[in-house]
């Protein structure tokens, strides 16, 4: 609890400018949902069943497939899954490597403390969509919202799980924050093609989040699987690397 | 069995291609005080981090109370028998000197809180400051109320006087002369040797990563001199008979032979001159052994 709450003074200040660009975002994207009246289908579901076009074809794909995505880079640069860079930074490594607490223990106290505030941005920023198209008497069924927000959750945890690997080994935030963006970046390529095509058919990001449980209504196990195994993947590389290093 | 406080087997690391410590190999008993001397870049603050386990040697094994400093299970048990003051001396920033203690003491079971609040007094401590906004002397006055308060059996302490004040240097020197008599193993890596002569019982001489020299402090001042020579005509080329660390030093008709770790008897030799012996300090001890080593370079260079 100590170290969770070294965390929370860390990066307290931090946690609110975030949480407040995640919510200011949110309502802009709600407003949308609200007002705008271009909106062709209101709930992915029916829009991905009848394939009329891709996951950005309406307000929550935008929301949950662009404008999130978007905001995962900055928060991993800005709560910092791999503390120790912090630290090295601040000159405090010492002091914190002194106490009795392993590095892995303390890692993977930090990592899960920051996935559980990811996931908290997510929940909270998503619900307020959700509100909306309740208010507006779309059909949107909570439970797809829920799953939708939990492999969101999940494919983020991917991300910053990469992020955090690529750190341990450049120990640098900054060419982590490079390393992580050209990667996904690449791995998005295949998104602007057709999932029939060569590239199309790499697209790894669909996969993550879950696509074929709107195209056919299964719940997606196997991204949830895969997701979960990435994330640990990463994080164990991650940790081994902080375990072995000289500080 | 009394197993002793710190144990360096043969220690060896690099760093990528530079070696740093070189079979690194002495021991420190429990309940003494023991000074880690050296220049700049000799391995002083990476032995330090290997019992820390800040460092993982390359070779060989660091022991501490007998359990493996660098070991994972056993590090932890060490980190909480073990006091330190490490060269950074920093804490977090976003922290109030309160908030440090606090989040300090819940990691140590033997915590002293009288003895806290005792220092905080003597060392002037604004528990209110923000840890980043201390001076560097306060900075490490706070290192070392935290390494005190722990009721460590060992401390490790990087240049831990770096920044005090005379009078708070005064009163660390007292804390630790009286932690040793408590019981209290402590390795000290300072420069200030003039400071700590007085207290520690050993020293060990590092220099580009060996072991120069390991020794009782009293018995090397024993044996240590300056011997000044003055001759009615020029000196002599050589001197036969020198003890193997000894340097000579010569200015006109005069010439200063200094011996470490061993008398020379010069009345073998020169019984007709008036030689005058003087003692030496242990900076003198120090900037010797350097010197020595650094005309005998090229040679194993060991004085041990």
């Amino acid at each position: 609890m100590e170290t969770w709450n070294k965390f929370w003074l860390e990066s307290r200040t931090r946690l609110f400018w975030i949480s407040a660009v995640y919510f200011l975002m949110a309502v802009g994207v709600a407003w949308m949902i609200l007002k705008v009246p271009f909106i062709r289908e209101p709930h992915m579901w029916e829009a991905q069943q009848r394939d009329l076009g891709g996951v950005q074809s309406d307000l929550f794909g935008f929301w949950f497939g662009f404008i999130q995505p978007f905001l995962v880079i900055p928060l991993a640069l800005t709560l910092a899954p791999n503390h120790w860079t912090t630290e090295t930074a601040n000159r405090t490594v010492h002091f914190s490597l002194c106490l009795p607490v392993s590095r892995r223990s303390e890692t993977v106290a930090r990592l899960l403390w920051f996935h559980l505030w990811l996931a908290f941005l997510v929940f909270y920023t998503s619900s307020l969509l959700f509100g909306c198209e309740v208010l507006m008497n779309y059909p949107r069924s909570f439970f797809s919202h829920l799953v939708q927000c939990s492999l969101n959750t999940l494919a983020f945890g991917v991300i910053t799980s990469l992020w955090f690997a690529f750190s341990s080994f450049l120990w640098d935030q900054s060419k982590a924050t490079a390393g992580t963006s050209l990667l996904v970046f690449l791995l998005a390529v295949p998104l602007l093609y057709k999932k029939e095509s060569f590239p199309g058919l790499y697209a790894v990001y669909e996969l993550l989040v879950g696509r074929q449980w709107f195209l056919k209504g299964e719940f997606p196990w196997r991204s949830v699987f895969l997701n979960l195994a990435l994330i640990w993947g990463f994080c164990e590389i991650g940790i081994r690397r902080i375990e072995q290093k000289d500080f | 069995m009394n197993v002793p406080a710190i144990e360096f087997l043969n220690v060896s690391k690099s760093f990528r291609q530079k070696q740093v410590l070189d079979s690194v190999r002495f021991t420190v008993p429990q309940g003494a005080i023991c000074g880690l001397l050296g220049s700049n870049g000799s391995g002083k603050s990476t032995s330090m981090k290997i019992l820390l386990d800040l460092v993982r040697p390359s070779e060989g094994r660091a022991l501490v109370l007998g359990m493996d400093a660098n070991n994972p299970a056993e590090s932890l048990a060490v980190r909480r028998r073990v006091a330190c003051v490490t060269e950074d001396k920093s804490f977090y920033p976003y922290m109030t000197v309160q908030q440090v203690l606090d989040y300090a003491r819940k990691f140590f079971n033997g915590w002293n809180t009288e003895r806290l609040s005792v220092l905080l007094k003597r060392f002037e401590l604004d528990r209110s400051c923000l840890a980043k906004n201390l001076s560097k002397g306060n900075r490490a006055k706070l290192a070392l109320t935290l390494a005190l308060c722990r009721s460590p059996e060992v401390l490790i302490l990087d240049e831990p006087t770096e920044g005090l004040d005379p009078l708070a240097r005064e009163d660390f020197l007292q804390e630790l002369v009286q932690a040793s008599l408590d019981g209290v193993s402590i390795l000290i890596c300072t420069h200030q040797l003039a400071e700590v002569e007085k207290i520690i019982g050993s020293i060990v001489l590092l220099e580009k990563g060996k072991v120069l020299l390991h020794a009782e402090v009293e018995t090397l001042k024993e044996k240590s001199r300056f011997y000044h020579l003055t001759f009615r005509d020029q000196p002599p080329a050589q001197i036969a008979g020198l003890p193997a660390n000894a340097r000579i030093s010569r200015a006109g008709r005069s010439m200063v032979v200094s011996s470490v770790g061993e008398r020379w008897d010069w009345r073998k030799s020169f019984a007709d001159l008036g030689v005058e012996e003087k003692p030496m300090t242990l900076q003198e001890i120090y900037g010797e052994v350097l010197k020595i080593n650094r005309e005998k370079r090229g040679g194993d260079g060991n004085l041990e």
